[in-house]
């Protein structure tokens, strides 16, 4: 019986409505990240992966919910790269958040350093980029983003680290 | 230094470990430069998407679609899957298998068949009937049996050679090599052989091989003489001898060619091989000797 309300509580409006409100975004950035596709693309991708969740509801543990929608997020990603033929080639898309549009000095310098980091992030291996920026941009915890990808947390931090350390070369100079 | 397993990057990022435990580990100008990137990052996003509108997208998406059905029902497909299995099973077993039973040198066995008929199966032959045969009474033998056949139904024997088709009687079918041999004990038995059918009354022996047939009469015992260990023989051709004493003494026997259709009219024991050999030769002065496992016969 606790079973069957829990089934019920994924397939009701409003917990799918809270699924979507915590993870969406987040979501949407990863296959950004991963794929460094346009952030279009990656939000129709996301859309069907909710689909897909709503689909199966009835046979999910709203615990599932979260790794269920990477899963098949990257599923429905590499499905359309193959059917469109489509080379990933984009780069990210930075932009610097308003809080921090204050000084003329500082746009300048920070749009330099902007220029220097988006480019070093954008050679960073894919593992080592997606995890970074999950971290970084959508301040997910280690915790999380191991959850969410299936990785262990250590896999997480030796990934953080030498993304860093890439990152530290090519801003050498500034 | 910067060895595989080092996370102390990741630690300072997630503020595990202080500024001040970065900076005992990489230099002033690292710390510096780290430290910028991470001030630089924090001023940095990707742009939010619009949350109303994509969930609104999805919804759009969603009209339509149906929910998963929940896995009971595939349990459904696995227990008719299971059911069928089980009818399969049950039709193999009541209509299609088929119970052998098989004899080796010197023995012999007695079956009693699903409607209470007796078959004495004689040393190295082999006897076939289906799970069915409470209905439809048909058996299938190789080598000799002596049958007790209860009242009912047409009982029938297949051979390679031959049928032998009954109501409900006593007989003896032998069925070696061409030698197809049927003697009646009691009731009436009809035997069929390629084109021709005689019927045999108790008391009648009817024998086909090497294209002819013959049948006479005896005044017989109420079984064969093997069900009691001996094999008798009348007037039937030495190699079918010797190849019945082959197999109740699993031994091979070498004799002249020109002995082979000799008639033979007597019997041999089950119990002693001296005794039978002794039996067999003298009535045709033969003499036999051993070599190793085979027995030799000479004139």
């Amino acid at each position: 019986m606790k079973n069957e309300n829990q089934k019920a509580k994924l397939c009701s409006e409003a917990v799918f409505r809270s699924v979507f409100d915590t993870n969406f975004k987040v979501l949407r950035n990863f296959l950004v990240y991963k794929f460094r596709g346009d952030t279009e693309s990656a939000e129709d991708i996301a859309q069907n992966a909710f689909v897909k969740l709503w689909e199966n509801c009835g046979i999910l543990q709203p615990e599932q919910a979260k790794s269920f929608l990477y899963t098949t997020a990257i599923r429905l990603s590499l499905n359309k790269i193959k059917h469109n033929q489509v080379v990933t080639n984009f780069e990210l898309q930075f932009q610097v958040k308003s809080a921090h549009k204050e000084s003329p000095e500082f746009l300048m310098e920070a749009s330099e350093l902007k220029d220097q980091l988006e480019r070093a992030i954008n050679e960073l291996p894919e593992k080592q980029r997606t995890v970074f920026l999950m971290n970084r941009f959508d301040n997910q915890s280690y915790t999380e983003i191991a959850a969410a990808l299936d990785l262990s947390v250590k896999a997480v931090e030796k990934r953080m680290h030498l993304a860093l350390l890439s990152l530290r070369k090519v801003v050498k100079n500034v | 230094m910067e060895a595989q397993n080092e996370t102390y990057l990741s630690d300072w990022l997630a503020d595990k470990i202080t500024d001040a435990q970065l900076k005992a580990r990489v230099s002033a100008e690292d710390f510096e430069a780290y430290q910028k990137i991470k001030i630089a990052l924090n001023g940095m996003e990707v742009k939010s998407p619009d949350m109303v509108q994509n969930f609104e997208a999805i919804q759009q998406k969603l009209v339509g679609k149906t929910h998963a059905k929940p896995k009971v029902v595939s349990l459904w497909r696995y227990a008719s899957i299971a059911a069928c299995l089980l009818v399969f099973m049950g039709i193999y077993h009541f209509f299609i298998a088929q119970n052998d039973v098989v004899t080796d040198f010197g023995k012999s066995r007695v079956i009693t068949l699903a409607d209470n008929s007796k078959v004495s199966l004689n040393a190295k032959s082999t006897l076939s009937y289906s799970n069915l045969f409470a209905y439809k009474r048909t058996l299938q033998l190789q080598g000799e049996a002596f049958f007790e056949v209860e009242k009912g139904s047409p009982f029938t024997v297949e051979t390679p050679l031959g049928e032998v088709l009954v109501l409900g009687t006593k007989f003896n079918v032998l069925a070696v090599g061409d030698l197809f041999e049927v003697k009646c004990y009691e009731g009436k038995v009809k035997v069929s052989h390629q084109n021709q059918s005689i019927i045999v009354t108790p008391g009648e022996s009817v024998r086909f091989y090497n294209g002819t047939s013959e049948n006479w009469a005896e005044t017989t015992t109420a079984k064969p003489t093997w069900i009691s260990g001996e094999s008798a023989f009348k007037k039937v051709p030495m190699r079918y001898v010797i190849a019945q004493f082959q197999n109740q003494y699993n031994v091979a026997v070498k004799y002249p060619k020109h002995i082979e259709n000799i008639k033979f009219t007597g019997a041999f024991t089950h119990k002693d091989a001296n005794v039978a050999l002794q039996s067999i030769c003298l009535p045709l002065q033969l003499k036999w000797s051993k070599n190793g496992g085979t027995i030799i016969l000479s004139e």
